[in-house]
């Protein structure tokens, strides 16, 4: 018989458990069932077949999937990499007390208050064919600007600069934190030792701060492969298809195009690409 | 004396009629008193009027109605999850006409036949443009269907322009690309030749079907589905869009609808290839520099094509009687008076009144493209899927990104699988 007190824990998990398992271990059932059929909106009931994995199949041979996954993963690593270097001098200016500090660092914070759809239509506007205030500006310098948003190769990296407009500060504020929060003695040991700026950063902030650094790096990932609000808002995948990127293909697939079973097994595709990225990054961070 | 008896017995009389009569036409009002329906329409202005309209219609039926009015991009996957779902959030749904055969075969709406057989002298439905039977009414033979909002492709051209050129409006795209380029050779950058919806998306793909229908062939066969893209008539269509690109503003690849239409309004495009319905945004001196110096046609060469959506009511709606009852009345001819200043009209007794027509001149040029059998956009379950892998590739067309033979050979390819794979096309 188990006593009761083992069982009160339970009893006060139950409804939280039970909410999670209604709003999120039963969609993703159901869609991990989708994903092995050939559903597709309009569908009778009895027409709904397993398909094993057929879609998973189809998918590596479907250029638009294959297209959207190469996108995806140089968005992935460029936004954040960008991102990064931008937190981290940034976070690094800041770190010195200088009159303003406090305003520029609430200033900082306003991007990430934005909603994305917000940002994206923001940057389309400063971006847009024929309108650009950018191209403006820089024809004020004498520079003709691309058309960022309907040429070939400039539109992705347009869509890079809204997204890591909007998450640099996310990388200024953790790393600031964590800057904050180091021990002093190793600077004062490289101080006498005679360490240059660039040798302290290199040899002592960095791997101090590694931790920190990958953890930022796994959110901010996972965030860039998921994303879709900023490529919608700003060129709905064009031109062509060269801001195609993955979640867009998904939404099209299933909401466009209808077929619900296929665009189910690419969002497990999705799911698998990004639990395996995060995996090897904890991993990494737990040997260093 | 005795007259002022019979007097008071008529008087009597006539209050037991009245009194009847207020009796017979509250039992009237109250057949679906109390009963309330979802309707769920696109956010048009259209729509929007139709919904401020609505309060009539309780009044006099006692019918409560929820109208939500939903935007472009959300209404199809939300009309689709609820249908799917079976559910009866809404009685009456709009739709697409492209999507009715989908929407029927699928068991979503409600068959209207003998209903509309039964109120035919409220539904006239002789009254319904012929041209619109097979789109937005009826399939199979069956009745599902009520034109509600509907609109036709069309070119909009510069009329101070024209006269200073000395040209008339083009009868076919040979005669319009001449213009075109001697517009643009006089005029660029103020104005362009013309401004068109160059953007990946579905416009792109519906503004290629016009090219093609005007060349004699269409995206695919519609007794066979085998795709006629890759074909001369294909290709004379990509090389008029091609050409159009020289002669319109920079950006035009990235121009959807509103850019599109923009460009027009600001003075930057002498014509734009468009929609019926733009003549109210050119028109309105807040938003367009060419209130008074433009004018609107059928697209040259005719084969305009078809747009618009329908209303119907779902087979899973538990008020189905009531609906119906709004149904008729969103759809009348009095109703269609009223909403004139914001669409197109789809009744033949509107469309061909002469004050109508020249009062606004979107609706002469509707009926005309119905009197000119007009381009039909593919019934097909697919269509999204369609347009827009059409339009990714024209787009990359426009953009220099892959040469016009190899991108029909891919469209004829995509638009192959698609057919095949939905059970159009037999191999």
């Amino acid at each position: 018989m188990i006593k009761k007190e083992k069982l009160l824990p339970y009893y006060f998990l139950a409804p939280a458990l039970g909410i999670l398992l209604v709003l999120v271990i039963y969609p993703l059932i159901f869609s991990l069932r989708l994903s092995f059929s050939n559903f597709s909106f309009g569908m009778a009931d009895s027409a709904i077949a397993f398909v094993g994995f057929k879609n998973f199949i189809r998918m590596f041979r479907d250029s638009y999937f294959l297209n959207g996954l190469r996108l995806t993963i140089l968005y992935m690593f460029g936004t954040s990499l960008i991102a990064f270097v931008i937190g981290l001098g940034v976070s690094l200016l800041l770190q010195k007390s200088f009159f303003g500090k406090k305003v520029i660092m609430n200033i900082l914070i306003l991007p990430l208050a934005t909603t994305p759809v917000v940002v994206g239509i923001v940057w389309r506007l400063l971006l847009m064919p024929d309108y650009s205030f950018v191209n403006y500006l820089l024809s004020l310098l004498g520079i003709r600007g691309p058309q960022w948003l309907i040429t070939p190769g400039w539109a992705l990296f347009s869509v890079m600069i809204a997204y890591v407009w909007e998450w640099s500060p996310f990388f200024i504020i953790m790393l600031s934190a964590g800057l904050a929060s180091l021990p002093q003695e190793p600077y004062e040991a490289a101080k006498i030792d005679g360490a240059t700026g660039w040798q302290t950063l290199r040899f002592i902030t960095l791997p101090l701060l590694k931790p920190l650094v990958f953890l930022v790096l796994i959110i901010r990932m996972m965030d860039a492969f998921r994303v879709f609000d900023l490529v919608y808002s700003m060129t709905k995948g064009g031109p062509g298809r060269s801001t195609q990127i993955l979640s867009y293909v998904v939404y099209y697939t299933g909401i466009g195009y209808l077929e619900l079973g296929y665009a189910s097994a690419m969002s497990y595709v999705m799911l698998v690409i990004l639990v395996l990225l995060s995996i090897f990054l904890l991993k990494f961070v737990r040997s260093t | 004396m005795k007259k002022l008896q019979i007097g008071f017995i008529v008087m009597i009389m006539l209050c037991f009629v009245m009194i009847f009569s207020g009796w017979v036409l509250a039992q009237e009002k109250s057949k679906y008193a109390g009963q309330t329906i979802h309707v769920a329409m696109a956010w048009e202005p259209r729509e929007e009027a139709l919904k401020n309209l609505t309060k009539e219609f309780e009044e006099k039926t006692g019918i409560k109605v929820v109208v939500d009015l939903l935007g472009n991009v959300d209404m199809k996957p939300k009309m689709l999850s609820v249908l799917q779902a079976k559910s009866s959030e809404y009685d009456v749904v709009q739709f697409d006409y492209a999507l009715m055969p989908f929407c029927v075969d699928s068991g979503w709406l409600l068959d209207l036949t003998d209903w509309v057989n039964r109120d035919s002298k409220e539904v006239q439905p002789d009254d319904f443009h012929p041209a619109l039977y097979n789109t937005h009414i009826k399939y199979k033979d069956r009745w599902y269907g009520f034109p509600l909002h509907v609109n036709s492709g069309c070119l909009f051209y510069r009329t101070d322009i024209m006269k200073e050129m000395g040209f008339e409006p083009p009868k076919n795209w040979d005669e319009a690309m001449k213009d075109i380029k001697a517009i643009n050779e006089k005029y660029a950058p103020n104005p362009y030749g013309i401004s068109f919806m160059g953007a990946p998306d579905p416009l792109l793909a519906i503004e290629f079907q016009s090219l093609l229908t005007s060349q004699g062939v269409d995206y695919y066969d519609k007794k066979t589905f085998e795709p006629q893209v890759n074909t001369p008539g294909g290709e004379k269509a990509l090389n008029i869009l091609l050409e159009m690109k020289k002669y319109a503003p920079e950006g035009v690849t990235g121009y959807s609808l509103d850019q599109s239409y923009d460009a027009f309004a600001q003075g930057k495009a002498a014509m734009s290839f468009g929609f019926t319905h733009g003549v109210w945004f050119f028109a309105d001196p807040a938003k367009s520099k060419v209130v008074g110096k433009f004018d609107v046609m059928a697209l040259p060469g005719g084969h305009s094509i078809l747009g618009g959506w329908f209303v119907a009511i779902s087979q899973f709606s538990s008020n189905k009687e009531a609906a119906w009852e709004w149904v008729k009345w969103a759809t009348s001819e009095e109703m269609e008076r009223k909403l004139l200043g914001n669409m197109e009209c789809p009744r033949l007794s509107i469309l061909k009144d002469p004050e109508v027509q020249k009062k606004w001149p979107n609706n002469k040029v509707f009926f005309e493209t119905l009197e000119q059998s007009p381009t039909i956009m593919p019934q097909i379950k697919s269509i999204v899927e369609l347009w827009m892998k059409c339009a990714v590739t024209l787009n990359e067309v426009l953009n220099g990104s892959i040469e016009p033979k190899p991108a029909l050979e891919r469209m004829d390819q995509e638009f192959r699988e698609i057919l095949s794979r939905d059970g159009y096309l037999k191999q």
